[in-house]
């Protein structure tokens, strides 16, 4: 799995890329470790290349949302897959975050 | 009259009526008091009146015959003295030569007839000439009883101009003249009789004539009255009053009479004080115009009448009130009656919802899947009762209890529904059922004032392994069918639910064999009566199931329920009765494809399941969705068992074992650590902002809602958690 997180112009582009199962996902939360006090800034996830999630990079993604509700930001998801999607309505994250 | 039209016309409006009636109808009691009173009036007026009839055709028949006695009399008497004075005229005529002659003829008239006062011969004037112008001789008795007689005939008292002279002469035959009264004669009042005398030539020439007097009148008159109150008159038609009192009543009905040309009737009169008289009237004789009258007084007539109505009157209202005293008491009665039958009726209304509400909650009463046949019957004593059972699958688990409640009817009902409550909440997260019955225990204690206590018997069994967990409080053990044998459930009592708050429960477990059949009852059963208070006894139980082993569960509930009403046969049912049997057939798994691996309980062992589950997949040829969807779940499982299963710091292994049988993925996940059962924790709530959400919970969650059934098992100091997708449909 690949994991790449920019600052461009006030916001952060994250993008993530391949299958991001319960190790994975511990690994690419290092990267986007510093999502977690986005400080105000909108985050915009890439997913279009995200093949498979686990709980635990749920769970990131969440942490992520509450920083960024807490300090008045968004969260965008793009791209996502219909598969990964069903996984969001399942867990009811679907209506926690936005998509592109 | 009138009043009655206009009450028939009032009658034809329809509104009038319906109000009628609605009256009547809300006012029964009132109604028929014044209905009975209605034709109790009818029927007396109806009996006064017809008597009042009678009474009145026969006064007037009596007054009828009355009067024809009197005038009969009075007419013979006068009769008598017309032949008598006939038949001297004829004398008179032949003595008519010698003058003095008529001395004689006249004293013999006056002796001979006690009635007649006095009598004469009335010359006309001229007629002896030697005699003088007037000559009558007269004879006439006198008081003490001598005769007297005299020439009564002179200038003082000139015959010639009275009536009884002339009248016959003008007639030419007999008269009686009007009374008189005589002052030369007799010195009272009379009526004369007179004949006129012929001479051989036929010219009239005297006028032979017989005074009587009236005072027998009055005794005739006074006879045979029926009525004390009734008069009688005689009258002249001139107005005369020859006897009776001449009263204002005698003036009213002379007025009445004197116009009337038969001189025969009846006329109705009223009086001055306005009470009723009728008058009867009827000619003497038709040689004199007098008339007699009878004048009956109604109301005596009738008095003995009125007096038996006045007097029935108290009697007749003492009856009705004593009538409605008793219909206004029992009318209360009857409110009473109609409040408590609305009453009864509300309840036994209210009692059928109850009873509806009450097999609602029981479970469908018919379960059958392919590893398990069950079916339960439960029919209670009254209404509502308070015996329970339920069961219902989770996670490949078969969660079952079967109760009695102490007592019949509502309360026991309503307790039954607390406790059938508590099951399905402790059983939703706790897989043990000594705790379920712990929990069930702490929770009914508190407030059971009324020391109501619950027999419980709750069992969890495992169906891919046949396992059976089970804890009783109280109840009859079940029984069970395998291969034509019948044993018991080896179950400690305990203690019933509800009694003790501190009472210690502990879980059994015992091995369910395939194809075996676990049959579970309550003491409504056992102690089934029959009329004679015998009761049907736990051999017959045990014979009724091992003559029907081989029956399915539902005709094994029908077997045992007939046998059961035979026994009890015409007696009521004494207590619930209630029945389930579970009929365990498990089916092997024949896997076509099984993979297996080993981990350690090491996150990062993640990647070698990752490559290995998608292998598998991979081999079984699923459509990449669902392998993705199987991929996920199995790995949040497996993730779970790694984080949970062993104590931290310890290694441990873990197996992943993936099957298909073509229709259907089963992935078994063992490990060795603590007892740890996924199932038991709840979902994370997805109904939850953002903000609410938990961070953790989500792994379990996937892994139900991505599966079809999840079941975990502790056997042998392994956790062994089971998942089962269908692949296809």
């Amino acid at each position: 799995m690949n994991t790449k997180l920019e600052e461009i112009d006030g916001k952060y582009f994250a993008t993530l890329e391949g299958e991001m199962d319960t190790l994975a996902a511990t690994e690419a939360e290092q990267v986007l470790k510093p999502l977690y006090q986005s400080d105000g800034k909108d985050v915009i996830i890439d997913c279009t290349n995200l093949e498979y999630i686990a709980s635990s990079g749920l769970r990131i993604l969440l942490v992520i949302l509450k920083g960024a509700k807490a300090t008045g930001s968004k969260v965008i998801m793009r791209g996502m897959n219909d598969d990964i999607k069903n996984v969001f309505k399942l867990t009811g994250l679907i209506n926690a975050f936005e998509f592109e | 009259m009138n009043l009655f039209l206009y009450f028939c016309f009032v009658m034809k409006k329809k509104s009038v009526w319906n109000r009628l009636s609605e009256v009547i109808r809300h006012n029964i009691p009132l109604t028929l008091i014044i209905g009975a009173a209605l034709l109790l009036e009818l029927t007396s007026a109806v009996l006064y009146y017809s008597a009042q009839n009678i009474i009145h055709n026969t006064a007037d028949r009596l007054a009828e015959r009355e009067m024809n006695s009197i005038y009969l009399r009075i007419r013979n008497k006068l009769a008598k003295v017309e032949v008598t004075v006939d038949n001297m005229s004829w004398v008179v005529s032949d003595g008519l030569d010698e003058p003095t002659w008529m001395y004689s003829i006249t004293r013999r008239l006056v002796e001979n007839n006690p009635s007649i006062l006095g009598s004469t011969v009335s010359f006309i004037p001229n007629y002896y000439p030697k005699m003088g112008r007037w000559y009558e001789p007269y004879a006439v008795r006198r008081s003490d009883g001598t005769i007297e007689t005299m020439q009564l005939g002179s200038a003082t008292h000139d015959y010639t101009q009275m009536e009884f002279f002339t009248a016959p002469i003008v007639k030419n035959g007999s008269h009686w003249c009007e009374p008189y009264y005589d002052k030369d004669g007799a010195k009272s009042t009379v009526t004369t009789y007179g004949v006129p005398v012929h001479n051989d030539k036929g010219e009239i020439v005297a006028v032979v004539g017989a005074d009587i007097a009236l005072d027998w009148l009055e005794e005739v008159l006074e006879e045979g009255k029926l009525h004390k109150s009734t008069q009688r008159f005689i009258v002249t038609d001139k107005g005369h009053l020859l006897a009776g009192e001449d009263n204002a009543m005698f003036q009213k009905a002379f007025q009445l009479v004197k116009g009337d040309v038969d001189k025969s009737g009846y006329v109705a009169v009223e009086d001055e004080d306005g009470a009723n008289h009728h008058i009867y009237f009827h000619s003497v004789s038709d040689n004199t115009n007098w008339i007699l009258i009878n004048v009956l007084n109604d109301d005596e007539v009738f008095s003995k009448l009125r007096t038996i109505r006045r007097t029935l009157l108290l009697p007749v209202l003492a009856g009705l009130l004593l009538m409605g005293f008793i219909v206004w008491r029992s009318s209360r009665n009857l409110e009473r009656l109609r409040k408590v039958n609305a009453e009864k009726e509300r309840i036994g209304s209210e009692l059928r919802v109850a009873s509806e509400i009450q097999q609602s909650m029981l479970p469908p009463n018919h379960l059958h899947r392919d590893d398990v046949d069950i079916f339960g019957s439960l029919v209670p004593a009254r209404e509502v009762g308070g015996d329970l059972y339920d069961y219902y699958i989770r996670d490949e688990k078969l969660f079952f209890c079967i109760g009695d409640v102490s007592g019949k009817g509502a309360p026991a009902a309503m307790v039954m529904g607390v406790i059938h409550s508590l099951f399905r909440a402790f059983s939703a997260h706790e897989n043990n059922p000594a705790r379920m019955m712990q929990s069930i225990n702490e929770a009914s204690c508190q407030g059971n004032d009324s020391c109501i206590f619950v027999t419980l018997f709750i069992g969890v069994l495992d169906l891919p392994t046949g396992h059976l967990r089970y804890c009783n409080a109280g109840h009859d053990a079940p029984n069970i069918l395998g291969n034509g044998q019948w044993s018991k459930v080896d179950a400690l009592p305990h203690m019933p639910v509800g009694l003790f708050d501190d009472v210690k429960f502990g879980v059994q477990e015992t091995q369910l064999e395939p194809d075996s059949t676990l049959f579970l009852y309550t003491d409504g059963l056992t102690e089934a009566k029959d009329i004679k208070h015998k009761l049907f006894g736990f051999d017959r139980v045990k014979e009724a199931l091992i003559a029907n082993s081989q029956l399915q569960p539902q005709q094994l509930l029908e077997a045992v329920t007939e046998r059961v009403h035979a026994f009890v046969g015409e007696a009521q049912q004494s207590d619930d009765l209630t029945m389930l049997a579970i009929h365990y057939t498990p089916k092997r798994f024949e896997s076509t494809l099984m993979e297996t691996l080993l981990l350690k309980n090491d996150v990062h062992e993640v990647a070698k399941f990752s490559t290995f589950i998608k292998s598998v997949l991979e081999k079984l040829n699923i459509e990449k969705s669902l392998a993705r969807q199987l991929r996920l779940a199995i790995e949040e499982a497996v993730v779970n068992v790694i984080n949970y299963a062993y104590p931290a710091e310890q290694m441990g292994d873990i197996e992943v074992c993936v099957m298909s049988d073509g229709e259907t993925l089963k992935t078994v996940i063992t490990d060795s650590g603590v007892a740890f059962d996924p199932t038991a924790k709840e979902k994370a709530d997805t109904s939850l902002s953002a903000e609410e959400r938990q961070i953790g919970g989500l792994g379990i969650l996937l892994v139900r809602e991505l599966m079809d059934t999840i079941n975990y098992e502790r056997i042998d100091g392994q956790n062994i958690l089971t998942l089962i997708k269908k692949l296809k449909g």
